[in-house]
């Protein structure tokens, strides 16, 4: 569909070989491993995987949010706009956070200060930013709260984030997050504690804004469901690795990597019943546990000897932009 | 095997602060009707708050129900006493969501695996142990899984140990509430499967608590719809999603994303939140935000009646056709 992104346009968003390290018993594991992708204007980038394939923490490696003493980039760059956010001192990253780059995360009460009200939270932002005050930034919020579609907002700008619903909730983050029109915007899980009539709603809400500001979004999630809807293009992790990236049509009608095909067939669609659900037998090793070379051998059915070694993300499926990291189908010891 | 009537769970609700102010009751399960047969997985649907939960442990008198009646092969469990619901209780067991709450963190797989055992008088001390081998081994866990503490496990082991003590006291029928909505889509389906083969080979019944349409059209053969309190639509579950009638569950389908880029979740039109059950809007609770609401939605309340042989629908919609 919309996947055509002139090649001209610079990337938003531009991560190259992240490496992202946590500390485990005092020794440092790779968490994320070389990963890299980008986001351009107007673009929705999928990041897909399951519980603890590092699509979080890469999204906290964008936007300098480790955890000082348990988390750290061990190499690479990450460019917003053009700016290397890789190693700036906190001072610059704060000015950057809420401008240039905005977050919104899974659960918007845990994120929310629940003793102030929201459109004070939500001026916070331009008092930070734009230096807006007073009479000037109340006017910015109620412009904000109407443009995230809160009904009655001026009835409710001194509201407490617990008179909202989650939907609402999520929705007062949003504002605050597109307050100062950043160039990307980090989505993580924004609608999983949502219930589906209130996604579908936050996910039009989020395409919206999109359209008219004009943000890459970088949209992580686990539902493969979401992706298929929202989506140009998808980058699949597991294990700290990206194993395969496609754009978002060619990913569902060719899953390439085994562990992608596994993930589709695993999935219960509501559109049809399937004859049987193929369940992908054990689970995500520890990062202790790692196994060498391809770290999704442990579970794959399709496992060799070359797999002892780690494949590259190469092209696959005869297409350039669609690429796997795995040995199937090359020949041993190429590439 | 199990009938429920006009099932009713109101709950006081007292607004400010402690004991002060008034009391308002939430009629969280107003008059919810349905069967499930030996074998059959009934699907109970829809969005947060509007009584699924609530109806799983209103029937278990987890919590005392304010009316009905829930009939087992013709008991009624709401009349039952003593030993009597015990014995009732032995037949109906329940799956939670979360296996990280459901298990005494302090105590041993073997031993929590034992205690239904030990509650309901099944087996001896002695014969008790490999009994509880047998059932770990049923649900696809290690012997060895009988000595250790559920931090030990993953959460889709964790689940296959809550599944195991509900199959500890030979139930008929198992309340699912949302058994696989914690996990990695990987797991759940692990379990699901795992689910689908005990439904098989113990002929189990079950009414199974989900908010995810996909699982539940995996899972179920039946499906019952239900927004604030009230049963909306009953239908075979392959009919219910291909062809959902009343608009609430044209809207929840629509809006349930699945993995195809050519089918996109759409709104229907449908706005708004769900109204707050303190609250609920007269007529049919859904009319605020239907987009076909008509003037008799606002103050007269729909009744399910049969739409088609299987299926039921409470809309006034249905009379016009």
């Amino acid at each position: 569909m919309s996947n055509v992104v002139p090649l001209k346009t610079p990337p938003a968003l531009a991560v190259k070989d992240l490496t992202t390290g946590l500390r485990i018993r005092g020794a440092w594991h790779e968490a994320v491993r070389g990963v890299s992708f980008e986001v351009f204007p107007r673009e929705t980038l999928a990041l897909v995987g399951e519980s603890g394939c590092g699509k979080s923490l890469t999204a906290m490696s964008i936007m300098g949010l480790l955890p000082a003493k348990i988390g750290k980039v061990l190499s690479g760059s990450v460019t917003i706009d053009g700016r290397e956010m890789v190693g700036l001192p906190e001072r610059d990253l704060e000015g950057l956070r809420g401008n240039l780059v905005s977050m919104i995360f899974q659960e918007p009460m845990t994120s929310l200060n629940p003793v102030l009200p929201v459109g004070f939270q939500i001026a916070e932002t331009l008092r930070r930013h734009r230096g807006l005050d007073g009479a000037a930034a109340r006017a910015e919020v109620l412009r904000l709260m109407n443009r995230v579609q809160i009904p009655a907002s001026a009835r409710r700008i001194d509201d407490y984030p617990h008179q909202f619903s989650g939907g609402m909730r999520q929705r007062v983050m949003i504002a605050m997050a597109v307050a100062c029109r950043p160039k990307v915007l980090l989505a993580d899980e924004p609608t999983t504690a949502l219930d589906v009539t209130i996604q579908a709603q936050v996910l039009n809400l989020i395409a919206e804004l999109q359209a008219e500001d004009g943000m890459a979004v970088l949209f992580i999630t686990h539902n493969l469901g979401v992706v298929a809807s929202i989506a140009q293009r998808v980058v699949v992790m597991y294990g700290g690795d990206v194993v395969e990236t496609a754009p978002v049509d060619d990913f569902f009608q060719r899953p390439s990597h085994p562990y992608s095909a596994a993930l589709l067939k695993s999935v219960p669609r509501a559109d049809r019943r399937p004859d049987s659900l193929e369940p992908i037998p054990g689970q995500v090793p520890t990062l202790l546990q790692m196994p060498a070379g391809c770290r999704f051998q442990s579970r794959c059915s399709q496992v060799m000897d070359t797999c002892a070694e780690r494949p590259r993300l190469l092209p696959t499926a005869g297409r350039a932009d669609h690429q796997m990291r795995c040995w199937l189908g090359r020949p041993e010891g190429g590439c | 095997m199990l009938v429920v009537k006009d099932l009713v769970k109101t709950f006081p609700v007292r607004s400010g602060f402690g004991f002060s102010g008034p009391v308002q009751t939430v009629k969280a399960l107003d008059g919810i009707s349905f069967e499930v047969a030996r074998g059959e997985a009934l699907g109970l649907v829809g969005e947060s708050g509007c009584g699924k939960s609530t109806s799983a442990r209103t029937i278990l008198r987890l919590t005392e129900p304010d009316g009905g009646q829930a009939l087992i092969d013709g008991t009624d469990l709401f009349q039952a006493t003593g030993p009597d619901l015990r014995r009732l209780r032995q037949r109906l067991q329940i799956v939670f969501q979360d296996p990280y709450a459901s298990l005494n963190p302090r105590r041993r797989i073997g031993d929590t695996l034992a205690e239904p055992m030990k509650v309901h008088g099944i087996g001896t001390a002695a014969e008790r142990p490999a009994r509880v081998r047998e059932l770990l081994a049923e649900v696809g866990l290690p012997t060895e899984a009988v000595h250790k503490y559920p931090h030990e496990f993953s959460g889709g082991q964790r689940q296959r140990i809550g599944i195991a003590r509900a199959l500890s006291v030979g139930p008929e029928l198992l309340f699912l509430d949302e058994p696989v909505s914690a996990l990695d889509v990987s797991v759940q389906a692990q379990v699901l499967v795992l689910l689908n083969r005990l439904r098989e080979t113990r002929n189990l019944a079950s009414v199974f608590i989900s908010h995810d349409l996909g699982v539940v059209r995996y899972f179920c053969q039946r499906v019952a719809v239900m927004y604030l309190g009230r049963i909306v639509e009953t239908a075979p579950a392959e009919d219910l999603l291909d062809s959902p009638l009343h608009p609430y569950t044209q809207a929840l389908r629509a809006a349930t994303p699945t993995p195809d880029p050519a089918q996109k979740v759409t709104m229907v039109r449908l706005t708004g939140d769900p109204a707050s059950p303190l609250n609920p809007p007269a007529g049919c609770h859904f009319h605020p935000r239907c987009p076909h609401a008509m003037e008799r939605c606002k103050v007269e309340v729909p009744l399910l009646k049969a739409a088609a042989p299987g299926r039921a629908v409470a809309c006034h919609l249905m009379d016009q056709a």
